[in-house]
């Protein structure tokens, strides 16, 4: 799943330690994230958002081949 | 890397602090049964009338002594975590850490089948040659499948 948190963390220019000090994750957790290497759970997902002040939906893309089964 | 029963949900400090204080509790307890199994092996060995070989008798006590060695390292780490806030926090984030619960679930998984490959193969081969070997192996494998349909069905009830 591809995500927007390196361009919204770019955007107001916090690191990628910031941010997971923020969230209470690792920053491998980070890293995997902007990578799209992990797909975060709904309460990370809920958290990334709030913290950008912003949607879920803003912040992951959802593709369509990524079934919801 | 994560180790087997340090993941865990904790929202601050003070519950991973307790969490410590509880397993340096266990550790102590290990201690105990790691001094419980040299002491044993070593009453075996010199007033004991058992039928154990030498070589058993020394595993025995190499694993009390092992328990012991390893619960005082683990209790010093431990103990070194609760003075350091900075790094009790570290260690909480990552044993929080949903990311690192999904590999160490997903290693858990492989390391499962490995081990039951491997146990089926042992009984297979070993129990030619000694069969209360093979009865013993496939017991375990019963208490597995058991202890993994219990644990279902109580976590399935609670969900």
């Amino acid at each position: 799943m591809q995500t927007k948190i390196q361009k919204l963390r770019k955007e107001r220019r916090i690191t990628q330690s910031e941010l997971a000090d923020a969230l209470d994750v690792t920053r491998q957790t980070i890293i995997s994230l902007e990578n799209g290497k992990y797909k975060a759970s709904l309460v990370l997902a809920h958290k990334i958002a709030q913290y950008f002040e912003t949607t879920i939906e803003e912040v992951f893309i959802f593709e369509e081949d990524e079934n919801l089964c | 890397m994560l180790g087997f029963f340090c993941r865990g949900t904790y929202t601050g400090n003070e519950e991973y602090r307790k969490m410590i204080q509880k397993r340096i509790r266990m550790w102590i307890w290990m201690i105990v049964a790691g001094i419980f199994t040299f002491a044993f092996a070593f009453m075996m060995q010199t007033y004991g009338k058992a039928d154990a070989q030498e070589e058993m008798i020394s595993l025995y006590e190499g694993f009390g002594v092992g328990l012991v060695g390893a619960s005082i390292a683990l209790i010093i780490k431990n103990k070194r975590l609760l003075k350091d806030e900075e790094k009790l926090r570290k260690a909480r984030i990552a044993a929080a850490d949903e990311r690192n619960a999904e590999i160490a679930a997903k290693a858990m998984r492989i390391a499962m089948i490995v081990l039951l490959v491997g146990i089926y193969f042992v009984m297979l081969i070993g129990g030619l040659w000694h069969p209360e070997l093979a009865w013993a192996l496939s017991d375990l494998i019963g208490l597995f499948l058991i202890a993994y349909v219990v644990a279902y069905k109580i976590i399935a009830g609670r969900m």
